[in-house]
C-alpha cells in the first residue's frame, strides 16, 4: 500500500496534468489518500469517562429490592418512574435514550463491574482505570496508550484521538507514539489558501530520499483529512439533531472524524460531575440525561451516514458510591458500578445481574466482573487485537460480543 | 569515503552559502539572513570556533533569562517551557541552547512525575552550566541533580535494600547503552550509590544509608561511590561509542556509518569526552558537508519552531512558542518515558503534520509577520529578488521543479509576494528536512 501511494504520487501524474484536468484539487487528494488509507473500515471503540464516581445504584436502579429503598430514603428512584430493564433493574428515569437503545437491541448493562480491594480515591482510582494494573505499578502509560504504541506505524494516521476540554488522560498516555488531543475539530481546520498549499505539496518530486517522500506522503495525507472535514462541515443536508450537551458537541464531532474516515480506532472523551456527595438529586438525573440523550443522537447519526456497524462506545467511571445516603442527601464514594457499551455487536441485555445488597464490602457493592475482562472483550472481540499483551496478564473476555 | 578530517573549502566543493547554513542550521536552528552573511564572510573554521567559545549571550537573551527564577517559584511549568522556547529564539548562542535540548532529551526527566517547575528549571541550569563541558563532569552533576533523584527513585536505593533503578538507567540510558554491562555490574553499582538523596531541593548523601563497601565494578575493586561508577563508565570503550552514535544522529543523520561512529568516539576519547572540543571536530569536518548527509534529517519541533522565528526575525510570544512545539509532539520538560524521544520518522503523523502546515501558515500571517521588514533591512528592491531571498532564506536555493512554476506564478504587492512566497516554502515537505 505504501509503495503504490509513493508510486502514484512520485510518477503517475505530471504537475501538469493534474492542472489540466480541472479537477478540485482537495477532491483528487481525497479520493488518492483515502483509498490508501488502511485503517478504513476497520472497527473504531470510543471511550465515554464518567468522571467523578458515577452512583450505579441510582443509574441501573434495583428497584424490587427494598434493602434499597430503605438505605436511601429520600435519593431513592420510584419504581413507577424507573425504565424497567427486566423484572429486577431499571435505569433512572432521565436515561430514555439509553432505554431506546436497549429497547434496539444495541446496549448491554454490565452490573457490578470493578477489581479486588477497590480503591475509593478519584485520583488512584482513576489511575487503575486508566491503567488497568491495580497495584498501580508505574503510571508509565495508560492501556489505551499501549494500544497506541502496539498498532501505531509512523506517517500513519493517529491511532488514537482524545477530543475533550480536559488534559490528555493517563489512558491515552503513550512511551512512543503521540496521540492527538484537541478540544474541537477546528483543530484539524487548514488555515488558508488550501488548493495552492495542496498542489505544491503534493506535485511530484525528483528525489531519491526516502525521508523526503515519507514527509510528502504524511503531508498529503494531512491535507486530504482536513479537506474531508471541511467538505462534510459545508453545506450539508439537515443532519441528525444532537442535543444542546457539552458531551453531545464532542461526540458530534466525533461523527463527523468517523464519517471523514480521519483514521484514528479509538476516540475518547469525557463527562464529568458525577462526585455527588451533597444533593445529588439536583446534579445526577441531569448528568445522565445528558449522557443517554448525547449517546442516543451519536449512534442516530452514525446510523444515519451507514457507519452505525463500525463503533461500539464504552463508558465507565473510577468508582461506584455507597449503598446508604448520607446526611447531605448525596452519597460518598463506593466501589462496584455499571458500565455501558453501546455496539450494533453486542449480545445486548444485562450482564452481572442485580446487586447483592446483604453482602456488602465496607458498605460497597462488590463486584461481580472485573473492569479488565470488560477492556479485554473490546480488546480481542470487538477491535480484533490481543488483549494479553496490552492488559499484561490473562483476563478472559467477558461474554459481551456475538460471535 | 567521508571523514572526520576538516572540510577544506575547494572549487568543486566551494564555501557558500548552502553550505553555511546548514552548518548553522544543524549547530543550532534555521538561520537568518544576515547570520548566513557573517558565516560565508568568517569560513568554516572561525563560524565553528566562535560557536564554541564560551561568552556573554545578547542583552536581550539575558535580560529574559533572569526571569526563569521568578516563573519558576511559581510552578508553572508551561509558562517555563514558553520561556525556555522564547530564550532560544533570542540567544546568540544557538549551539548551546540546541545542547541544552540534546541533554533534556538524553537525561529525559519528566516533570509529569518531579511536579516541580523549579526542580526543573535546576537540572535545566545543570545542562546548560555543563553541556558543553566533560561529559563525566555533566553526567556527574546530572545524577546528582534533585529532579534526576526523584525521577528515578534514587532514594529508594538504601544501604542493605538496594534498588537497581539508578544505577542501571546511569548505565544503560546515560552512558554506555543496552548490553555494556553485566548484571553484577548493575548490583554493585546500585550499592555505590545508595544513601544518594534529595532534601528541599538540594542533594546529599545520606552517610547512614550508604554502603561504603568493596564493589567490584567493570572489573575494577574498591570502596566506590557513585562518583567512582560514573568515572569508571566513561571509560569504557562502550562510552565513547553510545554518546558518538547518539551526537551523529543529532548532528548528521539518522543512521550514521559505524566507521564515523568509530571516528568520532576516538575523537572523544582523545578530548577526554569534552563536548565543545569533539563537536568543534564534527561540526568543521568533511562528513558535515558530505551531500548525502545535506537535508537528512527530520527537523524537531522545537528546531521547526525555533527556527522559523529566528530566520523570519519574527515576535513571537512565549506562549504560542509552547502551545505550537508541545501540538507538534515535543513537550518540553515531559519527555514521553525515559527513553526521550525517537525523533526522525515518529515526529510525524497527519495531525502533528497539520500542526506544522497551520504553525507556518501562523508565522507569515499579519499576526507576527511585516515583510517590509526583511525588503528594507535586505535591500530586496523587485519582485524577483524577494523570491530569490525568500527560497534562499528556507531551502538554500535548492528548491523542487515542484516549487518553482507556483513561486514565478505569485504576483500582488511586494509584501504579498514576498508572504505568500514564504508560506509555500515554509509548508513545503523539503522544509521539514534539515
Amino acid at each position: 500500500m505504501k509503495s503504490t501511494r509513493r508510486e502514484f504520487l512520485a510518477s503517475g501524474i505530471s504537475g501538469a496534468g493534474l492542472l489540466a484536468t480541472g479537477a478540485s484539487l482537495p477532491g483528487f487528494l481525497t479520493r488518492t489518500a483515502w483509498a490508501a488509507c488502511p485503517q478504513r473500515d476497520q472497527p473504531i471503540l470510543v471511550v465515554v469517562q464518567m468522571t467523578g464516581g458515577n452512583d450505579g445504584l441510582n443509574t441501573v436502579v434495583p428497584f424490587e429490592d427494598d434493602a434499597y429503598h430503605r438505605a436511601r430514603p429520600s435519593l431513592r428512584v420510584q419504581p413507577a418512574a424507573a425504565l424497567k430493564l427486566d423484572d429486577q433493574l431499571a435505569l433512572h428515569p432521565q436515561m430514555r435514550g439509553f432505554k431506546d437503545l436497549y429497547d434496539q437491541g444495541l446496549l448491554t448493562v454490565i452490573n457490578n463491574v470493578g477489581y479486588p480491594n477497590p480503591n475509593r480515591s478519584h485520583f488512584e482510582a482513576m489511575d487503575i482505570w486508566h491503567t488497568a494494573d491495580v497495584r498501580l505499578k508505574s503510571r508509565r502509560d495508560g492501556w489505551l496508550g499501549r494500544l497506541v504504541d502496539q498498532q501505531a506505524h509512523a506517517g500513519q494516521p493517529p491511532f488514537a484521538l482524545h477530543l475533550d476540554s480536559e488534559s490528555l488522560p493517563l489512558a491515552l498516555k503513550t512511551t512512543r507514539r503521540s496521540v492527538p488531543s484537541v478540544r474541537d475539530i477546528a483543530g484539524f481546520h487548514l488555515r488558508g489558501d488550501v488548493g495552492a498549499l495542496a498542489r505544491s505539496i503534493a506535485a511530484p518530486r525528483n528525489s531519491r530520499s526516502e525521508d523526503l517522500l515519507f514527509v510528502q506522503r504524511v503531508a498529503v495525507s494531512s491535507v486530504a483529512n482536513a479537506g474531508r472535514i471541511e467538505h462534510l462541515g459545508a453545506g450539508q443536508p439537515l443532519r441528525s439533531p444532537y442535543p444542546d450537551y457539552r458531551l453531545a458537541k464532542h461526540l458530534q464531532q466525533i461523527a463527523r472524524l468517523i464519517e471523514a474516515d480521519f483514521g484514528p480506532r479509538v476516540y475518547y472523551t469525557s463527562i464529568g460531575g458525577f462526585d455527588t456527595h451533597a444533593r445529588q438529586v439536583l446534579a445526577h438525573g441531569p448528568l445522565l440525561r445528558e449522557l443517554s440523550d448525547s449517546v442516543a443522537a451519536f449512534f442516530a447519526d452514525l446510523k444515519q451516514h451507514h457507519l452505525q456497524e463500525r463503533v461500539t462506545l464504552m463508558t465507565f467511571s473510577e468508582f461506584g458510591r455507597r449503598v446508604k445516603e448520607n446526611a447531605s442527601r448525596g452519597t460518598d464514594h463506593g466501589a462496584g458500578a455499571p458500565m455501558f457499551v453501546v455496539s450494533p455487536a453486542c449480545r445486548s441485555g444485562l450482564l452481572g445481574g442485580a446487586p447483592d445488597l446483604t453482602n456488602l464490602l465496607d458498605g460497597d457493592v462488590r463486584h461481580r466482573i472485573d473492569f479488565r475482562n470488560v477492556y479485554a472483550a473490546v480488546l480481542r472481540d470487538w477491535l480484533a487485537i490481543p488483549h494479553e499483551p496490552i492488559l499484561g496478564g490473562k483476563f478472559t473476555p467477558a461474554a459481551l460480543f456475538r460471535t | 569515503m567521508t571523514s572526520l578530517a576538516p572540510y577544506k573549502p575547494t572549487r568543486a566543493n566551494p564555501w557558500d552559502r548552502a553550505h553555511a547554513a546548514h552548518l548553522l542550521r544543524r549547530s543550532g536552528f534555521s538561520p537568518s539572513e544576515s547570520e548566513i552573511l557573517q558565516a560565508l564572510e568568517q569560513g568554516p573554521v572561525q563560524t565553528v570556533r566562535g560557536m564554541l567559545e564560551p561568552g556573554r549571550d545578547s542583552p536581550s537573551h539575558d535580560e529574559l533569562d533572569q526571569l526563569g527564577r521568578a516563573l519558576a517559584v511559581r510552578d508553572n511549568i508551561e509558562s517555563l517551557r514558553g520561556w525556555w522556547l522564547l530564550r532560544m529564539c533570542r540567544t546568540t548562542r544557538p549551539l548551546a541552547a540546541r545542547m541544552s535540548v540534546f541533554w533534556h532529551n538524553h537525561f529525559a526527566t519528566s516533570n509529569a512525575k518531579v511536579r516541580s517547575a523549579a526542580l526543573m528549571l535546576q537540572q535545566l541550569r545543570t545542562l546548560e552550566r555543563d553541556g558543553l563541558g566533560r561529559f563525566e563532569d555533566l553526567l556527574l552533576a546530572v545524577a546528582r541533580d534533585p529532579a534526576m533523584i526523584i525521577w528515578l527513585d534514587a532514594e529508594l536505593n538504601v544501604k542493605g535494600r538496594p534498588n537497581e533503578n539508578f544505577a542501571r538507567e546511569v548505565l544503560e540510558l546515560f552512558s554506555l547503552g543496552v548490553g555494556n554491562y553485566s548484571e553484577h555490574d548493575i548490583r554493585e553499582a546500585a550499592r555505590a550509590f545508595t544513601g544518594w538523596q534529595q532534601r528541599a531541593g538540594r542533594f546529599r548523601v545520606n552517610s547512614l544509608a550508604h554502603d561504603d563497601g568493596t564493589k567490584k565494578v567493570f572489573g575494577q575493586t574498591g570502596r566506590f561511590d557513585g562518583a567512582d561508577v560514573i568515572r569508571l563508565a566513561v571509560e569504557r570503550p562502550a562510552c565513547g561509542r553510545f554518546l558518538a552514535g547518539k551526537l551523529l544522529r543529532e548532528f548528521l543523520c539518522p543512521e550514521p556509518p559505524p566507521e564515523l561512529v568509530d571516528a568520532l568516539a576516538a575523537a572523544l576519547r582523545e578530548n577526554h569526552f569534552d563536548i565543545a572540543n569533539t563537536l568543534g571536530v564534527l561540526l568543521a569536518s568533511e562528513a558535515m558537508f558530505d551531500a548525502r548527509y545535506a537535508r537528512a534529517r527530520i527537523k524537531s519541533p522545537v528546531e521547526l519552531v525555533v527556527g522559523m522565528v529566528r530566520s523570519l526575525e519574527l515576535h513571537v510570544p512565549a506562549s504560542a512558542l509552547a502551545s505550537a512545539s508541545s501540538q507538534m509532539g515535543q513537550r518540553l520538560f515531559e519527555p514521553p518515558s525515559v527513553k526521550g524521544w525517537n525523533g526522525h520518522r515518529e515526529w510525524l503523523n497527519s495531525a502533528t503534520m497539520l500542526v506544522r502546515l497551520n504553525t507556518a501558515t501562523q508565522a507569515v500571517s499579519a499576526e507576527f509577520f511585516e515583510p517590509r521588514t526583511l525588503i528594507e533591512r535586505y535591500e530586496l528592491n523587485d519582485a524577483g529578488r524577494y523570491i530569490e531571498f525568500a527560497q534562499n532564506l528556507t531551502l538554500d536555493g535548492r528548491v523542487p521543479d515542484a516549487l518553482r512554476r507556483p513561486l514565478r506564478a505569485l504576483s500582488g504587492s511586494p509584501a504579498e509576494v514576498l508572504r505568500e512566497a514564504l508560506r509555500l516554502l515554509l509548508t513545503s515537505p523539503e522544509y521539514q528536512m534539515a
